[in-house]
């Protein structure tokens, strides 16, 4: 008798040893996050700007989390190869994606056949800053605004030429000749220093650059910035006006975010969105988006997840609208 | 003199016991990743660079820039031993400076690349202090036409580097030229040749190419030989050190490559290699006997290396004083400067004369060092040449991969560089050489970006090319060395005519 209850207590405590052991991973993935090194992708190859920035945050990510923060590049196909790796990676908050959310939105559109539903298939887990594209024009041309320069354009008529080296400086040229009713030729570069050389010698009369690129050749006062593409004006240049106020109606807002696959667990999300809110937070990280022509951005994940699905709306007509050629 | 008293407060922020610290890391570090095929200076730097957030601005941009010209150091190693560049820019020494290793004059050839691209260092770095602003300027002029005319001379120098036949060389460009227009086309954003598969979306790598078509084929190659040639090879590396007579022969070499590489490495993009092609091209047009190069013509390292070097030193100007990248590297230099919160451009010079001057400073202090570092090397580098071949190649191999696959830890590109390996392959059976194909695929695609934005400037008028002064003059000499080629090839064919 002894013995048979000897062997059910046996029987017992193993049973409870083995719900232990199935239950008791889950629970501590959660409380433990993270229990080992995090990944965080990188969709530009080494030594682009962006690439700095995402190096930043990994490096602002590594005391708090108190792992190493491993950056991977996988650059690509307009960062589509990042975007699918992350979607198709397991969801444990051990993957993470630092990029530009707007975006992976515009992923959707300029490939025929995207290769995942991004809105489905990626969760931000928070936002790290919103940023401009920027007008600019050579300093030493007559235009000091957005209004001289159409009046000058509209005279020149199909004569007129613009730099662009990016799909939102394509979309951002298209949608200010649409609205000013230019019809000035796009002129396409690779990067947008190559087309410093043409813009100074006036082969091209204005530019749709990124902000890293405008502000440090403003700053050599080599060009002039009329306006910026937010529908708001940012903190990081609280003078320069928006295309939307010279009478350009326009929000382009890149942001970057901190992204996982859909799936991850809602204690992991949690715990991702703190960590970010402490690093957006801080002076530091603001000193440092300024530089690049950003502000932080803090949103709720509800709100971050919004703004997402109406980016991924937005960009399909953008890309219309540019007649941007699809992959 | 205001040159002099900028170049002592320079000296002076360098030469803390820190910042030649830090230099002496950077020199190391560099070496290292040069002699490891396809490990580059990018992923190098790319991932100190949090490492450099701690440190005072000035010594981790002495480190850094320390990594990238110590590379260039490196990089001739490989290809002088193993035929295999570790740069982009260093493919031209394969041609010449292989065959001098396979000669038994390994030594010779690594100890004139050390010295020519020291001397090459010095001289840069006296263009970047006391001409930066100039040289900056003179950058500037180019626009999309220039730079297409200049493409257009850059290939059809290519054409010179091959000392087989002239039609082989012009396929060779011209294949390059193919699959330097795989993938996502500047002007347009259509994708081409890339049948569908998204690896090659923004193009072939650079990396599986050249491993591929030099590394692996080099491996081939010697396989197929078998262990009995190379084991001459290291038995005859007595003689390491270069004799007076190679001396004489490369100082004036080493002074007109570190002439070219210093102008051309301020041009954005293909600066260095186009550097290194040009030096080696004008080598070969000028000596007395052309035929010896390709079989290990000590002008042939020298001058290359030299430009090479000049042009890695140079390429730091239009960063410094435009605020301008022209490269991958300078792109992340710029960014290390941006995280420390200095704004890169012509601000640099007036606002933190220390940082500016200390960095050229330390480009001196970094080249006598890498020298130092260098020259004893030489000596364990030629031993290794005389290990078994068959212990050699597999390491050699394992490093090609790891270099390959790290660049972007895509598997794609590992099977890249079998194709291209057999392709290579193929070529080596055919008499076809390497090295312009690679020059196509690195200029062709700027040349065809440049024609076309040039011609959608001009609204399709051809005249733009020859309206500005500067393509004008470089289609001049595209026309003479175009005539240069031609010529001797008919007398030639005379020549041979005349003989039967």
């Amino acid at each position: 008798m002894t013995r048979i209850m000897q062997t059910g207590g046996h029987l017992i405590a193993l049973a409870f040893a083995l719900t232990a052991a199935v239950t008791l991973p889950q629970t501590a993935n959660a409380q433990q996050y993270p229990s080992r090194d995090i990944r965080v992708i990188c969709a530009f190859p080494p030594g682009s700007g962006a690439d700095v920035l995402v190096r930043f945050f990994a490096e602002q990510l590594r005391p708090i989390a108190n792992r190493t923060i491993i950056v991977e590049n996988k650059a690509g196909a307009g960062g589509n190869i990042a975007t699918e790796y992350v979607a198709r990676s397991r969801p444990d908050g051990y993957t993470l994606y630092i990029h530009a959310g707007s975006a992976v939105a515009a992923g959707m559109h300029l490939y025929k056949n995207p290769p995942v539903d991004v809105g489905k298939a990626i969760t931000i887990a928070a936002t790290i800053n919103r940023q401009p594209f920027m007008l600019v024009v050579d300093a030493k041309s007559p235009y000091k605004t957005v209004a001289e320069l159409t009046a000058a354009m509209k005279a020149k008529g199909d004569k007129a030429s613009y730099a662009a080296a990016a799909p939102t400086g394509r979309i951002m040229g298209e949608l200010y000749k649409n609205a000013a009713g230019l019809t000035a030729v796009e002129v396409n570069y690779r990067t947008a220093p190559d087309s410093l050389n043409d813009m100074l010698s006036g082969a091209v009369d204005y530019g749709m650059h990124d902000p890293v690129f405008a502000l440090a050749q403003a700053r050599e006062n080599r060009l002039r910035i009329l306006a910026v593409s937010t529908g708001k004006r940012l903190e990081a240049n609280p003078d320069m006006p928006t295309m939307q106020e010279s009478g350009v109606p326009m929000d382009l807002t890149g942001w970057w975010a901190v992204m996982v696959p859909t799936g991850t667990p809602q204690p992991v999300l949690d715990q991702l969105h703190r960590w970010f809110v402490q690093i957006v937070g801080s002076p530091a990280t603001k000193e440092f988006l300024n530089k690049f022509g950003g502000d932080p951005l803090i949103e709720t994940p509800a709100q971050a997840q919004a703004r997402f699905l109406k980016d991924i709306g937005e960009w399909g007509n953008y890309v219309r609208l540019a007649k941007l050629p699809q992959q | 003199m205001d040159l002099f008293a900028n170049l002592a407060t320079g000296f002076a922020a360098a030469a803390s016991w820190q910042n030649v610290g830090f230099a002496l890391t950077g020199c190391l570090l560099g070496t290292l990743i040069g002699v490891l095929p396809g490990i580059g200076p990018i992923p190098t730097i790319a991932m100190l660079l949090p490492i450099t957030y701690g440190l005072d601005p000035l010594s981790s941009l002495i480190m850094l820039a320390g990594i990238y010209y110590g590379a260039q150091y490196g990089g001739s190693t490989t290809s002088i031993l193993v035929n295999m560049p570790g740069e982009a820019s260093s493919i031209v020494t394969c041609i010449d400076g292989h065959q001098m290793a396979l000669q038994g004059r390994a030594g010779a050839a690594l100890a004139v690349a050390a010295l020519g691209s020291f001397v090459a260092g010095c001289v840069g770095t006296v263009f970047v202090a006391a001409f930066g602003p100039l040289l900056a300027a003179l950058a500037q002029q180019f626009n999309s036409p220039d730079y297409f005319s200049l493409m257009v001379l850059g290939l059809v120098m290519a054409v010179i580097l091959a000392h087989g036949s002239v039609i082989n060389a012009v396929a060779m460009v011209l294949i390059g030229l193919l699959l330097g227009l795989v993938g996502t086309d500047v002007n347009s954003g259509v994708v081409r040749y890339t049948f569908g598969i998204s690896a090659i979306w923004d193009g072939i790598d650079f990396l599986p190419l050249v491993i591929g078509m030099f590394g692996i084929v080099e491996i081939i190659r010697n396989l197929e030989r078998g262990d009995v040639q190379r084991s001459a090879v290291g038995a005859r590396f007595a003689d390491l050190w270069p004799k007076p007579g190679d001396l004489r022969e490369a100082w004036r070499p080493v002074l007109r490559g570190t002439g070219l590489g210093s102008i051309l490495g301020i041009l954005p993009g293909g600066g260095a290699v186009l550097a290194a092609f040009a030096s080696y091209s004008l080598e070969k047009k000028i000596a007395a006997d052309p035929s010896r190069f390709g079989r290990g013509a000590m002008e042939g390292v020298a001058g290359p290396e030299s430009a090479n070097n000049a042009a890695a030193q140079t390429s730091f100007i239009p960063l410094l004083t435009l605020g301008l990248p022209s490269n991958a590297v300078m792109a992340l230099m710029m960014g290390a400067m941006m995280i420390q919160g200095i704004a890169p451009g012509s601000a640099v010079m007036e606002k933190r004369p220390d940082l500016f001057w200390g960095m050229v400073a330390s480009m001196w202090i970094g080249n006598a060092m890498l020298l130092v570092i260098n020259l004893p090397l030489i000596g364990i580098w030629v031993k290794l040449l005389s290990l078994p071949y068959r212990l050699l190649y597999p390491a050699i191999l394992m490093f090609c991969v790891i270099g390959v696959y790290s660049a972007n830890t895509d598997p794609a590109n590992l099977v890249m560089t079998a194709v291209f390996g057999l392709f290579g392959y193929i070529l080596l059976k055919f008499g076809c050489e390497p090295a312009p194909l690679v020059l196509g695929f690195i200029l062709g695609p700027l040349m065809e970006e440049n024609l076309r934005r040039s011609l959608v400037l001009s609204r399709g008028n051809p005249m733009i090319f020859i309206e500005r002064p500067i393509s004008a003059i470089l289609l001049l000499m595209t026309l003479s060395a175009v005539i240069l080629i031609i010529v001797p090839q008919l007398r030639r064919s005379r020549e041979k005519a005349f003989q039967e």
